[in-house]
């Protein structure tokens, strides 16, 4: 798919996050619109999946270590068409089928359930490991925060993937730099996260996180080096296409009411940016 | 007559060479617990099926759930503390709600350890695994059961928790005298109807020396034992309890919910009123020592289990 095309279908996919929560209530608008162009690259332009066989098992897995972002993967997944739109009315009801964390029970093309922190890149590595002793072709792109990057357990698994060679693994860290009190430095500070994955053997490149174009030829040059796994740190925006809420770490929730002016403002920056772009959606 | 004592750790390394051999998917999974474990056989025949994870029980499980979604089977052994506790958010939500096939072993379980302190005992771990949705729980005390319990939780699909002893342990009956399933106990005595043990764990051949003192002296005796804690056997738990005065549980493991605790589950609903003592180790500090020392102090072998029996009796 081309960049444009790839541009529409992050677009379509702010609406679902930013409808979704409008209609049903609170969600994590913030974090799932910081995501969005990599999660819209990953599907649209780079990951090898079939729609109507989820269970594949030569497909390309994703794993959303940041489960909370989970509202940016069920638009992807609806839009690839692993999923009705239908599905997102249950969102914050009885019973839902999307609940607030992915379940790989409820929702097809979900490939691992997520939602506490530090616990993706293990499962990832072993899915890459299984792939690599069964010689299959498939990769795994695991997508964490970088608030996430307290947790020790991604530590753990990074030495193991490069101790293993997983050069068929491919983490991605979502760097909008804030975590739910503060900025990630005024939190607890990770640093130069490049230099650490380096030193822990993995090879590591910086991307701009809403840069489709640059982040597809990045994507599809992965491995960056044979015999190690592959990071992309992704420069991004937190809430990413709500002009008002941008960067604005209060957004990291949100529940503005059908009404409110917070949700007009919202759907009348996704319009413009529409018109902006002369597109009819 | 010699009594055969067998080695836990030689049991499951022999068991699980044979598994591996059988079934390419298996794959053993060391957290620098190879040896400890009984999986240097293995690795040493099997070298394509063993992963060595190093010191990391959450990375450990996480990269067996990830193993299991690509059709592997793991057993992942690490000391039972660690497996079962450092890493039990991973065990909950990465095996148990995903239902994922992986067999978690906790070695050198209850108070295998003796001598190490706190941090090496496990005396908690029946407790958390029980709570963990689709998880089995096996406790095998002896060779037979550890056998047994290996070989059937490989064919059980989900996850399973198998808590290992250590010490060299008798069977408590001839190996051939006694059927082996997933959810099923067994009787190893019955005299009567006055007085059921129910045993889970490494005390059976305790439970069951008690049980016959306690028949010498004139009681009708039950001892049924427990390999499976979850899915507990409570039909062969309520057809026992439905005429008995008294009942005790055994294990080596907290009393605050572990075997006894489950078997208080069981029977909650039961309008049965013989009275239910639960006897295992007390909430508090863990004491050291050499293990069957240890097990004497608290309480937990047939001589101080006859005196704490026929106390609550004849009181």
């Amino acid at each position: 798919m081309k960049v444009e095309a790839i541009e529409k279908k992050a677009f379509k996919i702010r609406e679902y996050i930013v409808n979704t929560v409008i209609n049903n209530g609170d969600g994590h608008a913030g974090p799932s619109l910081s995501c969005t162009d990599i999660l819209a690259t990953l599907y649209f332009g780079v990951m090898n999946v079939k729609v109507d066989e989820p269970k594949w098992p030569q497909r390309d897995q994703f794993v959303l270590s940041a489960g909370h972002k989970c509202l940016g993967l069920y638009g992807t997944l609806i839009e690839k068409g692993f999923e009705k739109p239908e599905i997102m009315e249950t969102y914050n009801k009885l019973g839902s089928l999307v609940p607030g964390h992915p379940d790989m029970k409820k929702f097809k093309g979900v490939d691992f359930s997520s939602g506490a922190l530090g616990h993706g890149l293990p499962i990832g590595s072993g899915m890459a490991l299984a792939g690599k002793l069964k010689g299959q072709e498939k990769r795994v792109f695991v997508l964490m925060g970088d608030g996430e990057q307290d947790e020790g357990s991604n530590w753990e698994a990074a030495m193991f993937a490069s101790h293993h060679g997983l050069d068929n693994l491919v983490g991605i860290i979502d760097r909008n730099g804030l975590q739910i009190n503060g900025s990630t430095r005024d939190i607890l500070d990770t640093r130069d996260l490049q230099e650490k994955y380096s030193t822990f053997g993995w090879s590591v490149k910086i991307v701009d996180g809403h840069n489709i174009e640059q982040m597809l030829k990045t994507f599809q040059s992965v491995p960056f080096q044979k015999g190690k796994p592959s990071m992309v740190i992704a420069n991004t925006i937190k809430s990413k296409g709500m002009p008002f809420a941008e960067g604005n770490v209060k957004y990291h929730h949100w529940n503005p009411g059908k009404d409110s002016k917070e949700a007009n403002d919202a759907l009348c920056a996704l319009d413009r940016y529409a018109k902006e772009k002369g597109w009819t959606i | 007559m010699k009594i055969k004592m067998l080695n836990p750790r030689d049991v499951f390394a022999e068991t699980l060479l044979d598994i591996g051999r059988e079934n390419k998917n298996i794959m053993a999974v060391s957290c620098d617990s190879g040896a400890g474990s009984g999986m240097n056989p293995f690795k040493k025949e099997l070298p394509n099926q063993y992963l060595e994870i190093g010191i990391s029980e959450q990375n450990a499980i996480g990269i067996c759930a990830g193993l299991a979604e690509g059709d592997y089977i793991p057993i992942v052994s690490a000391i039972a503390p660690f497996i079962s506790m450092r890493a039990f958010e991973q065990v909950r939500n990465d095996l148990g709600y995903t239902n994922m096939n992986v067999k978690v072993i906790g070695s050198s379980s209850g108070l295998s350890h003796s001598a190490l302190g706190s941090t090496h005992q496990a005396v908690e771990d029946l407790t958390l695994m029980r709570v963990i949705p689709n998880m089995v729980v096996l406790n095998p005390g002896d060779g037979f059961e550890v056998e047994m319990s290996l070989r059937e939780a490989v064919h059980h699909k989900g996850p399973v928790y198998i808590r290992m002893p250590r010490h060299p342990m008798a069977d408590p009956l001839e190996a051939t005298k006694r059927n082996f399933k997933i959810g099923k106990g067994e009787v190893l005595m019955n005299t009567g109807d006055e007085i059921v043990i129910a045993v889970s764990g490494t005390l059976s051949v305790d439970a069951l020396m008690t049980g016959k003192i306690l028949d010498e002296m004139g009681y009708g005796i039950k001892v049924l034992n427990f390999t499976t804690v979850k899915p507990l056997d409570t039909e062969l738990l309520l057809d026992a309890y439905k005429d008995a005065k008294y009942l005790f549980t055994i294990e080596e493991h907290s009393i605050i919910g572990g075997f006894g605790s489950a078997v208080l589950e069981a029977l909650g609903s039961s309008k049965h009123e013989g009275s239910i003592h639960r006897i295992g180790i007390p909430n508090g500090s863990i004491n050291t020592g050499p293990y069957r020392g240890l097990l004497d102090a608290y309480g937990l072998t047939w001589k101080k289990l006859v005196d704490q029996i026929l106390n609550e009796i004849q009181n």
